[in-house]
């Protein structure tokens, strides 16, 4: 690829060539949280469909009037300039930054596996209305206020609010809703939420895009697995003790495929990287850090996790059985007395 | 002619430390080999005992070591290496620490050590099992038979498991299409209540031919794997 360059000048080609790949990663992984933020929404409508879809609404004045501000500063004509999924991440951000100020909009929430989601169907009645949008499939529809009238408030509250607003205009008019989505995990509750993205961010575009990296540099793999085992130390037990386990079982054999990148099956690595995440621990997630929602919501997310937890493991058997038929080699030179201490434990258990 | 096993002889294929692994490498020479949905669920159960008891806890000893421990291990450190091993898992890592690590030794280095000897364990258990199934064919059961499972019951003793179990089995041999032939059926098992105790009874209540206690057969070395 590089021929006929002086060895300065291949580093220097190699070395931009490796920037592009970065750049294009960060814009590949926020356009697929893009779409991930989406099916999220998806996700919670099916649930509360399955539950009936029963009325429910929060009735905060200072929401009403914060879902009102935040359309007019970004949508001032009202005409559908606001996604779905821009709206409702602006309209998180806005309410943790009110949080700080003392003030509680009582924003419906739970953390998910692409970042907060707001339910609309749980927002003040009558405010806003959601306008098919024919250009953009990750970005839902559009939000628009029914009526231009601001909801009332108290005068001490709505200048709080109005200056928030203000601020995350300054911040975000014009922003890609991409870069909000990627912003908003900043405020993610648990560290390890963080790392993963991280992890997963290069994973996603290393298995995308090996050949071509390949193709300049190395994979760098070490860097990968410094980057899983930060998050997997990041990894709070004491805040998700029924999930520990599987997560060390899920680390310690991504930790191998990820030594093997270069020649792994992309589809089996993908499989694997995102199974324990998606499948398990965002399943807890979303229990455990939410706000404002109805409680047979949360029982019913609850009851289901028995069912999530059996249906992960039957998941990860089948990927563990996968890895160890044509992934894993095993080691050579393994010490015989290390296993028959290892067989002397597992004998007792067969008693 | 049927041969139909227990949970307790797939436990013991699959496991290479089951004192009667040996006796079990001759499911590899049967021919019509069966087990049933129940006898997966059984194993189910049995395998992530083993894995909450042994697996899990020898993955947690190497996460607390990338917490809890500097990057570079000494020898000083080897008691408090063995202090921090859950008591289960306690002589496997005295042996490890007393007679295989080489001090000092970088904190990474110790912990792929103890993960990858935890992947080579779990894989023998797992290449068994894939391999032991390629042999075996799995019948599911429908039909309930209430006063079969009563005449049982008295010396049978647990539903769910073992007396379903040598229905599933009693079933396989009246299916008309799963046992076009009609051929008699064996059942295999480590469980000596089944295979003594209760044999003339199951024998003389259920269409099973034999009911034979693997432990007698003579050990077959199995293959390195």
């Amino acid at each position: 690829m590089f021929k006929n360059l002086s060895g300065d000048e291949q580093g220097s080609a190699e070395a931009n060539e490796a920037d592009k790949y970065m750049a294009g990663a960060e814009a590949a992984f926020a356009e697929k949280e893009l779409e991930g933020s989406l099916i999220d929404v998806q996700e919670f409508d099916k649930d509360w469909y399955d539950l009936g879809s029963p009325d429910y609404h929060v009735t905060d004045e200072g929401l009403a009037y914060s879902i009102s501000a935040l359309i007019q500063a970004f949508d001032p004509y009202n005409v559908g300039q606001i996604s779905q999924t821009k709206f409702y991440k602006l309209l998180y951000i806005l309410s943790a930054n009110l949080k700080e100020t003392g003030v509680d909009i009582k924003l419906p929430y739970f953390w998910y596996r692409h970042g907060p989601v707001v339910p609309y169907s749980f927002l003040p009645d009558g405010i806003i209305e959601l306008r098919p949008m024919n250009w953009s499939k990750h970005q839902g529809k559009w939000v628009v206020l029914r009526k231009r009238l601001f909801p009332k408030v108290v005068a001490v509250k709505k200048e709080t609010i109005d200056d928030a607003v203000a601020s995350l205009r300054e911040k975000y008019n014009g922003a890609k809703t991409a870069k909000i989505v990627s912003d908003v995990y900043v405020t993610a509750p648990h560290n390890f939420q963080r790392d993963y993205k991280e992890f997963i961010k290069h994973i996603d575009n290393k298995i995308k895009y090996r050949d071509i990296i390949c193709s300049v540099q190395d994979l760098r793999v070490r860097e990968d697995i410094n980057r899983l085992e930060k998050a997997v130390n990041l990894f709070d037990e004491s805040q998700f003790p029924q999930i520990y386990d599987d997560l060390l079982q899920w680390k310690t054999i991504a930790k191998y495929c990820i030594n093997e990148l270069a020649t792994i099956d992309p589809i089996f690595a993908s499989r694997l990287s995102h199974v324990y995440w998606d499948n398990l621990f965002c399943m807890f997630l979303k229990v455990k850090n939410f706000q404002n929602l109805p409680e047979r919501l949360i029982a019913k997310w609850q009851r289901d996790l028995p069912t999530t937890q059996d249906k992960y493991e039957r998941h990860f058997q089948g990927i563990e059985s996968q890895f160890y038929s044509s992934i894993y080699h095993p080691a050579a030179s393994l010490n015989k007395d290390i296993c028959n201490a290892y067989c002397e434990c597992l004998r007792s258990l067969f008693k | 002619m049927l041969n139909f096993i227990d949970t307790n002889v797939l436990v013991g294929y699959c496991f290479e430390a089951h004192n009667y692994n040996d006796q079990c490498q001759i499911l590899e020479k049967m021919t019509n080999l069966w087990l049933s949905e129940k006898v997966l669920i059984e194993w189910n159960r049995k395998e992530r005992i083993i894995q909450r008891e042994l697996d899990n806890k020898i993955l947690r000893h190497s996460q607390d070591i990338r917490r809890k421990f500097p990057d570079m291990i000494e020898i000083d450190h080897r008691e408090r290496l063995i202090g921090i091993a859950d008591i289960k898992v306690r002589p496997f890592f005295q042996r490890l620490y007393l007679e295989i690590v080489i001090y000092p030794i970088l904190r990474d280095d110790l912990c792929n050590m103890i993960d990858n000897i935890s992947l080579s364990m779990q894989s023998g258990k797992s290449l068994r099992l894939s391999k032991l199934m390629s042999l075996c064919q799995k019948h599911n059961r429908v039909n309930k038979y209430p006063s079969k499972e009563s005449a049982l019951a008295a010396c049978v003793h647990n539903g769910d498991g073992d007396r379903g179990i040598i229905l599933d089995a009693h079933d396989l041999v009246l299916d008309p299409i799963l046992n076009a032939q009609n051929d008699d059926l064996q059942f295999w098992t480590f469980d000596g209540g089944i295979s003594s105790t209760c044999k003339d009874k199951i024998l003389s209540n259920l269409k099973i031919k034999d009911v034979i206690d693997l432990k007698h057969y003579l050990p077959i070395t199995p293959p390195s794997h």
